[in-house]
């Protein structure tokens, strides 16, 4: 058998870099490895000597799609360090400006970036001539997306208004229930997402591997609660250490994170697997209608699982919304320093998986040292795991059908790497 | 909603790539024609198509490689430009304001008229520090946009 090389340099449409190396020599599987960059490096010293108020403001910048994740995992961190406890408000507001992000960027992930690769074209922009109806509803998604994140938090794209134990602007009734009317329409749309959804063709591969999520016992876990495996482990998020333990690789410059066994997963399949019986109903018949049932191990169907998440997710928003109207929205003041630090962790589930902040804060209100772990890098290992296994069962087919599938595969964790630059770049004709 | 819509692009975490969005920073200090509103747009990607919705026209401040001088400020308007990184390599952060023009055009969105001001950057690496011949565009910069929109003003009015 002649040796297979592939070396997919950037994979494309996944968040920033990723580099896939193959190599088959004689049949055998002799190298296969993803070079990622991962969380900035610089994460501890942007914050070190900052007050604590800037922290969420800051680390909301990582990355340009799970603004309100990192800025949420960052607050949770930072009221568990000061010991402040959110009001009942606060936790809805957080609740439903969160469904908005993830409704954003799963919509973006399903339609932009896995349904190309499914209707075998190269990118979104050709996809609108097959399907411009689908390319038009996910922008229509987007919109609604992303004038909920801006209605709740103060500014699109960055949710200034989000503030340690509380919110420095409030969305007026009139404005809720105008989007709640938004939302209720948009069930057509997620039908529509749903229908899309089934008729892709999903690669048919599994591997059993270790599930994560964050849990609670009364809702579908996104921000708090315990962190939570298939495997049966359960840990508080202050023990968050004992879930990830971070360890470097010879191959990779970046860390590597697992569990129990070699590789653990995390993300909307994750969710969906540890969370099924939380789902909202209507979810449940998306995931029934797409025939997804955890425990779910084909990890081309974390994309899958993301459309059932649109869907909680719009009914859940539209459940919250219910809940600050009927209770009324006041204008709570932030809760002032309490004048003595301490160290605390938040997590939160971000669209690509479950994210951890962790800081000490100094007696002056100044951060001291911080650590951030990201849900792509606790996905390598597991990734680098379903390469190995996937790349043997490909081996009679083209080796562009090889590289295909790998890309593909990367593609559906919804890799979020660090978020590298974006400026533009310019040729004058 | 205002008409014109200076909007800054990039992430101040990444060095050059956040001088649309110090420019933004300096603009709010600044009075501005009542018809001109500034926005920090971050990285929306393709969410660009939705925040120039409904406006007459749209300024983009934003790192740009154009193969020039560090600092170097460009003026251009997007239909001038081949603005690459579009289809071949569709993401959400590169060159997000590419692919989204890309992505409006095959749709057949109707898009506002668009002024590009690209700055060339000399370090995009994670940090926070500007690049002196990039912090020194700033100025100059802001006064260029000023006056961009105040001419855009006086051209609609002489319509």
């Amino acid at each position: 058998m002649a040796a297979i090389n592939i070396d997919v340099h950037h994979v494309t449409r996944v968040e920033g870099h990723g580099n896939i190396v193959v190599n088959v020599k004689n049949g055998a599987l002799e190298e296969c490895r993803l070079d990622i960059v991962e969380t900035p490096r610089f994460f501890e010293a942007m914050l070190r000597g900052r007050p604590y108020t800037q922290s969420s403001h800051i680390t909301s910048r990582i990355c340009g799609i799970c603004a309100v994740g990192h800025a949420t995992a960052s607050l949770r961190a930072t009221e568990n360090a000061l010991d402040i406890t959110p009001s009942e408000q606060t936790v809805l507001l957080r609740k439903l400006i969160f469904h908005g992000e993830m409704l954003d960027s799963h919509v973006l992930h399903v339609y932009m970036l896995v349904a190309p690769d499914m209707f075998g074209v190269g990118s979104v922009i050709p996809l609108v001539k097959i399907a411009p109806e689908a390319v038009l509803r996910a922008l229509r998604i987007k919109k609604l997306a992303g004038d909920l994140c801006a209605t709740i938090g103060g500014r699109h794209t960055h949710p200034i208004a989000m503030a340690v134990g509380g919110f420095t602007h409030f969305p007026d009734a009139d404005e809720l229930k105008a989007l709640r009317q938004r939302l209720v329409d948009a069930r057509a749309d997620m039908d529509a997402t749903v229908q899309l959804a089934k008729t892709l063709p999903w690669p048919n591969f599994s591997r059993e591997t270790e599930y994560v999520a964050l849990r609670k016992e009364d809702e579908y876990a996104f921000i708090d609660g315990t962190i939570t495996t298939t495997d049966g482990a359960s840990y508080p998020v202050s023990d968050y250490r004992k879930v990830t333990n971070e360890h470097l690789v010879q191959h990779s410059s970046a860390k590597h994170c697992k569990h129990k066994r070699e590789s653990y997963m995390v993300g909307a399949l994750a969710r969906f697997n540890v969370n099924y019986d939380k789902l909202h109903p209507r979810a449940t018949a998306a995931a029934a209608e797409l025939g997804l049932k955890p425990i779910c191990t084909n990890p081309f169907l974390n994309s899958a699982a993301q459309v059932v998440e649109m869907v909680h997710c719009v009914e859940d928003a539209i459940n919250v919304i219910d809940q600050l109207v009927g209770r009324g929205i006041t204008l709570e003041p932030l809760p002032p320093f309490p004048g003595k630090g301490g160290e605390g962790a938040g997590s939160c589930e971000v669209p690509r998986g479950i994210l951890f902040h962790n800081y000490q804060i100094g007696d002056d209100g100044r951060v001291i040292g911080a650590n951030c772990i990201i849900p792509t890098g606790q996905n390598l290992a597991n990734i680098e795991a379903d390469m190995r296994k996937l790349v043997p069962e490909f081996l009679d087919q083209p080796q562009d059908k090889i590289r295909l599938m790998m890309e593909m595969l990367v593609r559906a964790y919804d890799p979020c790497i660090s978020c590298s630059v974006h400026f533009l770049n310019v040729k004058f004709v | 909603m205002k008409p014109t819509l200076v909007l800054g692009l990039g992430n101040p975490l990444q060095r050059d790539d956040g001088v649309g969005i110090r420019v933004v920073a300096e603009l709010e200090r600044r009075t501005l024609p009542p018809h001109v509103e500034v926005m920090d747009g971050g990285t929306p990607g393709v969410g660009l198509i939705n925040l120039m919705e409904g406006r007459a026209r749209v300024v983009i401040v934003d790192a740009a490689e154009m193969g020039r001088q560090p600092g170097e400020v460009v003026r251009f308007r997007a239909e001038d430009v081949k603005l690459t990184g579009s289809s071949a390599r569709f993401s959400l952060h590169r060159s997000g304001v590419a692919d989204a023009l890309a992505l409006a055009d095959a749709l057949g969105v109707s898009l506002p008229e668009i002024v590009v001001y690209g700055v060339q950057p000399a370090h995009v690496e994670w940090g926070e520090s500007l690049s002196a011949p990039v912090s020194a565009a700033i100025p100059g910069l802001v006064d260029a946009i000023i006056q961009e929109a105040q001419s855009l003003k006086e051209q609609s009015d002489g319509q």
